[in-house]
């Protein structure tokens, strides 16, 4: 796997909380309507139970899905297109963009480590280089570049 | 670092499809011209990718080795993952003949398909048997209670 453990985000506080009922909670109030769309989709994979997949995996852990929601949140832009969002096996969520030729994919991996991939026409792009972002700076980065014509 | 994973199996003809279970999630579908393939988190694991040899198996029989939630089945052959640097093995189980594994990270770990071949092999599969009531489930629960 190329990717590097990612200090900066394994120590970030998370947007979301839990109340006082166990479930999760996040702030929505200054959210766009696509951010609160994919923030319900990350937490419906909390639902997911073992072997999931049916090749055994577990489901997405909380801090996996605490990842996710942080890096929706930081997305400092009002229309970006809809990600697909994903579990993978092994406990991670992916998070997937796509504009035009270019294609951005975003893994979270339950051991704190974070995979990047950008592609054009479908074509990984240093698809060995590791990707270490602190958190908003690469959000606004990695989205900025999906972006550009 | 020393190789630490097997041999291509030759036996395996690079016209072989090789069969997926997909988690019925409208995510993990990406449409196009001419139907359905998987996504590229499909392909994601934290070992090697188990898949089944068509040769011994039917797209139904895949489905069917697990009940627990209407999968779809996806399909590439074993040339489509040989081009992106996997290699493909024959790993028989007591309970599933046709059980294979594809290795794609020959290095280190356990054998996992990186980002960029799993992203690569996605774009070159395709989702052979759709259960078309899962189309627009997106999240867990629907699924699992």
């Amino acid at each position: 796997m190329n990717a590097l453990t990612n200090p900066v985000f394994a120590l970030y506080q998370p947007e979301s909380r839990y109340d006082s009922t166990g479930s999760r909670a996040v702030r929505v109030g200054s959210l766009n309507e696509w951010q609160v769309e994919a923030l319900k989709k990350i937490v419906g994979l909390e639902s997911l139970g073992h072997n999931w997949n049916s090749y055994g995996s577990v489901p997405p852990s909380a801090w996996v899905i605490g990842t996710a929601i942080d890096f929706i949140c930081k997305v400092p832009f009002d229309n970006p297109p809809m990600p697909r969002i994903m579990p993978v096996a092994g406990g991670g969520i992916q998070m997937e963009w796509e504009k035009g030729r270019r294609e951005l994919e975003v893994e979270i991996h339950p051991d704190t480590t974070i995979e990047v991939l950008q592609a054009i026409n479908g074509r990984p792009l240093n698809p060995d280089e590791v990707s270490s972002p602190a958190p908003r700076a690469a959000v606004e980065r990695l989205l900025t570049w999906l972006s550009v014509d | 670092m020393p190789d630490q994973h097997g041999e291509n199996d030759p036996t395996i003809a690079a016209e072989e499809p090789l069969y997926l279970r997909v988690f019925p999630r409208a995510d993990l579908l990406v449409q196009d011209h001419a139907g359905y393939r998987p996504a590229s988190g499909c392909f994601r694991s934290q070992e090697a990718l188990s898949v089944d040899l068509a040769s011994l198996s039917t797209p139904e029989e895949t489905r069917d080795r697990d009940k627990s939630h209407p999968y779809h089945i996806a399909a590439f052959t074993a040339g489509v993952a040989r081009a992106e640097g996997c290699r493909v093995t024959r790993d028989p189980l007591p309970e599933n003949p046709a059980h294979a594994l594809v290795y794609g990270d020959h290095q280190k770990g356990a054998g996992a398909l990186t980002k960029g071949q799993a992203k690569k092999i996605a774009q070159q599969a395709r989702i052979i048997l759709l259960n078309e009531g899962a189309l627009f489930i997106n999240d867990g629960q629907d699924l699992n209670n």
